[in-house]
């Protein structure tokens, strides 16, 4: 420790491995050191400097023994029922090891480390030399936070109905709920250089691809930052910045979604403070393909996603169909319709193409707005919107009504996709497709909708392409996981495009031939 | 040569294979089968399907006997060096003008149906735009949209050729004894069926990164289900309609298709519609075409790099498929091309191929 006099040390003398630690002193911090204060103590005071939540207490009756801990991160009733009163006690009865009283405690063999888990809401006991030296850190920290909610981004009429929450180590215990396997696997790096959020790779060691566990986990170390903030930040890092607005990793609020994703052989990443942890690898059908395991029965579900795909597809092509038709290529209408469309276009003051797109945006905003608005105000905006996008300026002979039904419909379409994050990439690309019907009618229609399949083409989620099993073709998983699914009996494979370890799910042959009533073998 | 980290299914090669065989120049076809076979102008596609099958398997027992090398590799060492790069620097500039060529006549086909007051500089801008955009990522991204877009090529071009059957006499396919089989030697038919065996030349520099097993059976099915529906295309309503019908329209098939008016649709006549099928098909073969230009090119040039050359032939593409090239000079260009596509592509590797067969023998 350099000689700085009977000042003390100075934030200057801080060594260079505890600076990160130290994340808003201006100037000089100026650290008193107090008398007896053993060395491990005085330099964990020095990582953590003079907040003054910190807290450091020698212990009366034992020499060298000391508590630090961070008032605000510990619970203060356990503070006294788990090392408080254990102390006094052992201290009354003479006990020689006095680290025996919290048998599961983590030992600190650096300060750094000690540091880092004060700051993870551990209290650090510090023994002196009769103790045996060392340092232990106990976990008593307040978990604020909300209890187990249902979830609120994912809608479910009939199944579970939990959700994760802030909480880590909640959503670990809730997915080792539902899978309660020896083979999963919690791995946990801390992003950040000040946040030091702490990141949870979940997966199956028997059935995940190999080399993604490792491309993942490298993925996050090789994170430089100082703060990240939420999942979707994090998930950027992964995807390595990538511009397309489709996400490629796909978040979840529910348990059931994720053991359900970690059996197929792919990897769940929680972030620390968010209840949405997102899987990897995703493909875009897997935000088209229902949460709702609970739809009876393969005919129900293909309904389902049917009108899915069909609301999403129309909600990117019909405004740009819509323009090239009336506008550029009315040859293919029959009489009676293009007769009936026209009409509905007598006295407006411009074309069917600045008409679509204006509305377009007027929509998206009122759409944009109802979502970030409050509750009470969000329904406001709704009838707002409806009253004066729908009835007066159609009644203004502003917009036709043609264009207004369009609108509805793309507006509808977008929010048919079970994640909120995907509709936004369906709202961007319908504008492209628009632009080129615009300028070149069905043709460039056409070229709009080639654009967009060649840029979902050229993404890959963690090595998987984006449109498999759709191309790559894997006919049999095109047949049965996107377009419908197997009856639960039938259902033997896991997707092939997850490239799971074990491919066969179960074995249907004895699936189907055990009634209800027997018990498993 | 291996041209950049790809990794191509024979899955996917087929599919390239089958989009490329089925870019068939209508004009140079159609018009001379009817002219020649009148109703029988669908046998017209035996003889093409034929000698496809035959460069096929030259491709196939050079991908087998040279499992790791490209013909950028061996094309050298088997024909001497300077034959060699002879050879590589004709089929790049085969393959350099090979999108141009295509998109060409597809923004023709264009200006015949849909949009005939537009300039033909959109499309042509359009298309080649598009197309330099896919070829800049690779095989792999072309090979995953080609497959893509099966599932809306093949359904439509199937639909769209059985609606002549709606308003149509089948017998008049029959009998097969009567065909003027001798009539499919003649040098034009012959010059018009080897636009259906293309479909291969790109295998020629993938072979090193086409991974699995059953390659020829998979490319020769590609191909031949690509020749199979050109007939149905093409060939069927020509036959069912007669060729004094047909021949009145350089499009048989759009024109056959709407005069059948679906009742049931809002939608008059279909034939303003089947160029968008052709659309999709030429964006792949466009696409394809350069980039191979551009792996070629770079190789020769570039030390293997190939993406700077993608815009450089997308301008050369721009150029050769706008208004430029008046309809002469483009139906030499394309003769000229069909003819590379018989040197270069089916020749030249048959050659080779018989080549290397001893080798087994002799280990």
């Amino acid at each position: 420790m350099p000689n700085s006099g009977d000042r003390g040390p100075t934030y200057a003398d801080i060594a260079d491995g505890a600076a990160h630690l130290i994340g808003r002193c201006d100037g000089v911090l100026r650290v008193l050191p107090q008398a007896d204060e053993p060395a491990l103590v005085r330099q964990i005071r020095m990582q953590l400097g003079s907040s003054d939540d910190f807290q450091t207490q020698a212990v009366p009756g034992r020499t060298g023994l000391w508590l630090l801990y961070l008032a605000t991160l510990v619970d203060g009733e356990r503070l006294w029922a788990e090392i408080g009163s254990p102390l006094e006690e052992g201290i009354r009865r003479g006990e020689k090891d006095l680290g025996s009283l919290w048998p599961t405690a983590k030992r600190a063999s650096t300060a750094t480390e000690a540091a880092e888990g004060i700051l993870g809401g551990r209290v650090a006991i510090v023994f002196g030399p009769a103790d045996g030296g060392g340092c232990i850190l106990h976990d008593i920290a307040r978990q604020p936070g909300r209890a187990v909610q249902p979830p609120k981004t994912e809608e479910v009429i009939v199944g579970p109905k939990e959700a994760f929450v802030e909480s880590l180590d909640t959503n670990l215990a809730l997915l080792r709920g539902w899978l309660p396997d020896t083979t999963l696997r919690v791995e946990i790096v801390r992003v950040g250089r000040r946040g030091r959020a702490r990141i949870a790779v979940t997966y199956l060691t028997d059935l995940v691809r190999p080399g993604l566990v490792p491309l993942v986990l490298d993925g996050l170390r090789r994170i430089r930052t100082d703060f990240v903030r939420t999942d979707w930040q994090l998930a950027e890092y992964l995807t390595a910045g990538s511009l397309t607005p489709f996400p490629l990793a796909e978040p979840t609020e529910r348990p059931d979604k994720v053991a359900q994703a970690l059996s197929d052989g792919r990897v769940a990443v929680f972030f620390e403070h968010s209840p949405f942890p997102f899987l990897i690898p995703t493909t875009l059908f897997e935000f088209q393909t229902d949460s709702e395991a609970a739809l009876p029965g393969p005919a129900v579900t293909t309904f389902a996603r049917a009108l899915r795909y069909l609301g999403t597809f129309l909600a990117v092509v019909s405004p740009g169909l819509v323009v090239a038709l009336l506008s550029a290529n009315p040859g293919p209408l029959r009489p009676e319709l293009a007769h009936t469309l026209a009409l509905t276009r007598v006295g407006l003051p411009y074309p069917v193409f600045p008409e679509m797109f204006l509305m377009m945006i007027v929509v998206d905003i009122f759409n944009e707005a109802t979502a970030q608005a409050p509750g009470g105000v969000g329904n406001a905006l709704s009838i707002v919107g409806t009253l004066i996008i729908g009835q007066i300026s159609v009644r203004a002979r502003l917009v036709s009504e043609l264009v207004m039904i369009i609108a509805a419909a793309t507006s509808l379409g977008a929010f048919l996709t079970l994640r909120y994050q995907f509709s936004y990439a369906v709202r961007i690309w319908k504008y492209p497709v628009l632009m080129l019907s615009g300028v070149a009618g069905l043709f460039g229609w056409l070229a709009g909708l080639l654009l967009l399949t060649t840029h979902l083409a050229s993404l890959k989620s963690a090595g998987v392409p984006y449109l498999e099993p759709l191309a790559p073709m894997h006919p049999r998983s095109l047949l049965f996981h996107v377009a419908t699914r197997h009856s639960r009996p039938r259902d033997a494979q896991r997707p092939p495009m997850w490239e799971a370890a074990d491919p066969t799910r179960t074995d249907p042959k004895a699936s189907r031939e055990r009634s209800p009533g027997d018990a498993p073998s | 040569m291996t041209p950049g980290p790809f990794r191509l299914s024979v899955a996917q090669a087929a599919w390239i294979v089958f989009y490329l065989t089925l870019c068939v120049t209508p004009f140079s076809f159609a018009e001379v089968m009817i002219q020649t076979m009148g109703r029988w102008a669908w046998a017209g596609v035996v003889p093409g399907a034929s000698l496809g099958l035959l460069a096929l398997g030259a491709v196939a027992v050079l991908r087998h006997r040279l499992p790791r090398s490209s013909v950028l590799d061996y094309a050298p060492q088997l024909l001497g060096r300077f034959a060699g790069w002879l050879y590589i620097a004709l089929l790049g500039l085969l393959f350099a003008s090979g999108a141009g060529a295509n998109l060409r006549v597809f923004v023709d086909m264009l200006h015949s149906t849909l949009n005939s007051s537009m300039s033909g500089w959109v499309p042509a801008l359009v298309m080649t735009v598009l197309t330099a955009y896919v070829a800049f990522f690779g095989p792999e991204v072309i090979a995953r949209v080609a497959t893509a877009l099966l599932l809306a090529v093949v359904p439509g071009i199937a639909l769209i050729t059985t609606l002549p059957w709606l308003n149509s006499v089948p017998g008049r396919l029959w009998p097969f004894w009567t065909v003027p089989w001798a009539d499919l030697t003649r040098q034009a038919h012959t010059a018009s069926a080897i636009g259906v065996c293309r479909g291969f030349l790109p295998l020629l520099v993938l072979a090193p990164v086409i991974q699995g097993d059953r390659f020829f059976r998979r490319t020769a099915a590609a191909q031949v289900a690509a020749s199979l529906l050109i007939m149905v295309a093409f060939a069927i309503p020509v036959a069912v309609f007669g060729p004094h019908f047909a021949a009145q329209f350089r499009f048989p098939l759009l024109d056959a298709a709407g005069t059948v008016s679906w009742s049931w649709l809002p939608i008059q006549r279909l034939g303003h519609l089947t160029v968008l099928f052709w659309q999709m098909i030429t964006f792949i073969v466009a696409a394809t075409y350069l980039w191979l230009g551009a792996a070629v090119g770079g190789w020769l040039f570039l030390h293997g790099r190939w993406r700077p050359l993608i815009p450089v032939l997308g301008v050369v593409t721009l150029l050769i498929s706008g208004p430029l090239i008046g309809p002469q000079l483009q139906k030499t260009v394309l003769t000229v091309w069909n003819w590379g596509v018989v040197a270069l592509g089916m020749a030249v590797p048959i050659a080779l191929a018989l080549a290397v067969l001893p080798r087994r023998s002799a280990a």
